[in-house]
């Protein structure tokens, strides 16, 4: 297998980035590269430090920007770095440098839903197809030319911790398909034509500003709950509302046939559907408005 | 008499509180397993100490899990407590149950 890549650089955290350290290390031996891991954001369940012992790979981590960007900057290499699940965003002078590629998994079908948490807002927008896009990186976000994508079906009552699993899951199948062309540079790209002034999903941004009432449609206030649940993993606030007057946060919530229904405090149940309920745990954050 | 009756009844009294709290203890633990079950059936027969690094158990089922304690159990278990330790193993998972319980 050739490949003029004499380095490359797997930056990121949590299950897809795993699986693509993992393929990109058992192919090691057969390109010739030097292979570094950077854990710039740190998972609590993370597998890669334990991928990089056990194959002796050179694992940095690195959670300071600044110190990352002169890392990445001293390299002097033909280098790849495989972003994955990551949020660091390369400075223009990286990218701009002729003997660095970058490419970049993002979690939506791009040109649509750039930037972040693209799970949790095409479940809020009710879109019933999302996917993976693989693409190289440019000094804009989100914006590079597209190496390959796959698609997924978004269900019903999906949330959003399980579409990003289903997401990452296609993100690995679809780099181990295109990573021999990637490293031969004959990657079959193409541009992505978006509009200038597409909506950029930052991530301050929370669907209906993290609030609901009691009085929207149950199946819109499910949707919602399902879009910004990424179960433990702090992407969110509670989402707000007021019941019998007074503020409170969601803790928890779930949809169960209405036979499960029980009366206890700190429950609301709402219909959803004829035979099911949205049932939702709550805490009063304030006294009576 | 009547202080060796009230005696007897006492001691029957304390021994049922006992086997009830050993029975509930015992119906949390299934109640748990059932759980993992469900959603990681290897965690039942893994003797280690490392189920993530173990690849027993990932992220993601561990989200799975938690919310079907917290709705079964009706407690919440804050993201303090969503650390490896915690979930290294079953007996880890129902140590930490316990603990939320009796708080």
């Amino acid at each position: 297998m050739n490949t003029l890549f004499q380095k490359v650089v797997v930056i990121g955290y949590g299950k897809v980035t795993g699986e693509v350290l993992q393929y990109v290390y058992d192919n090691k031996k057969q390109y010739g590269y030097d292979l570094i891991f950077i854990e710039h954001e740190v998972h609590p369940f993370g597998t890669t430090e334990k991928i990089c012992a056990e194959n002796g790979i050179d694992f940095r981590r690195i959670t300071d920007k600044k110190e990352l960007a002169v890392l990445l900057d001293q390299l002097t290499e033909k280098t790849l770095i495989i972003s994955a699940s990551n949020n660091f965003l390369f400075p223009a002078s990286l990218v701009d440098k002729p003997y660095i590629t970058i490419i970049n998994f993002h979690n939506a079908l791009l040109p649509d839903y750039p930037g972040r948490n693209a799970p949790t807002w095409v479940i809020y927008t009710g879109e019933k197809w999302t996917g993976i896009t693989w693409h190289y990186v440019t000094a804009g976000v989100d914006e590079g030319n597209i190496i390959i994508q796959k698609q997924c079906e978004i269900g019903a009552d999906i949330k959003a911790y399980e579409l990003t699993e289903t997401l990452m899951d296609l993100a690995g199948e679809a780099f181990r398909e295109s990573f021999a062309d990637i490293m031969a540079e004959r990657a079959k790209v193409r541009e992505q034509g978006f509009d200038p002034e597409r909506r950029m999903y930052r991530s301050y941004e929370v669907p209906a500003d993290g609030h609901f009432e009691l009085t929207d449609r149950p199946e819109d206030i499910y949707r919602l709950l399902r879009s910004v649940d990424y179960g433990k993993n702090d992407i969110f606030p509670p989402l707000r509302t007021v019941i019998d007057g007074r503020k409170a946060e969601i803790l928890r919530y779930r949809k169960i046939t209405a036979d499960k229904r029980k009366e206890d405090d700190g429950f609301v149940y709402l219909p959803l559907g004829e035979e099911s309920l949205l049932k939702m745990k709550y805490h009063f954050t304030e006294d009576k408005l | 008499m009547r202080n060796f009756a009230e005696s007897i009844t006492s001691v029957t009294e304390t021994r049922s509180c006992a086997e009830s709290s050993a029975e509930m203890e015992e119906n949390m633990e299934e109640k748990i397993l059932d759980i993992l079950e469900e959603h990681c059936e290897e965690a039942l027969s893994y003797d280690g100490d490392s189920m993530m690094e173990d690849g027993v158990i990932d992220s993601f089922t561990v989200i799975n899990v938690i919310s079907d304690l917290e709705d079964e159990f009706d407690i919440e278990i804050d993201a303090k407590y969503v650390v490896a330790e915690n979930f290294r193993n079953k007996e880890a998972i129902i140590a930490l149950v316990q603990k939320l319980l009796e708080e």
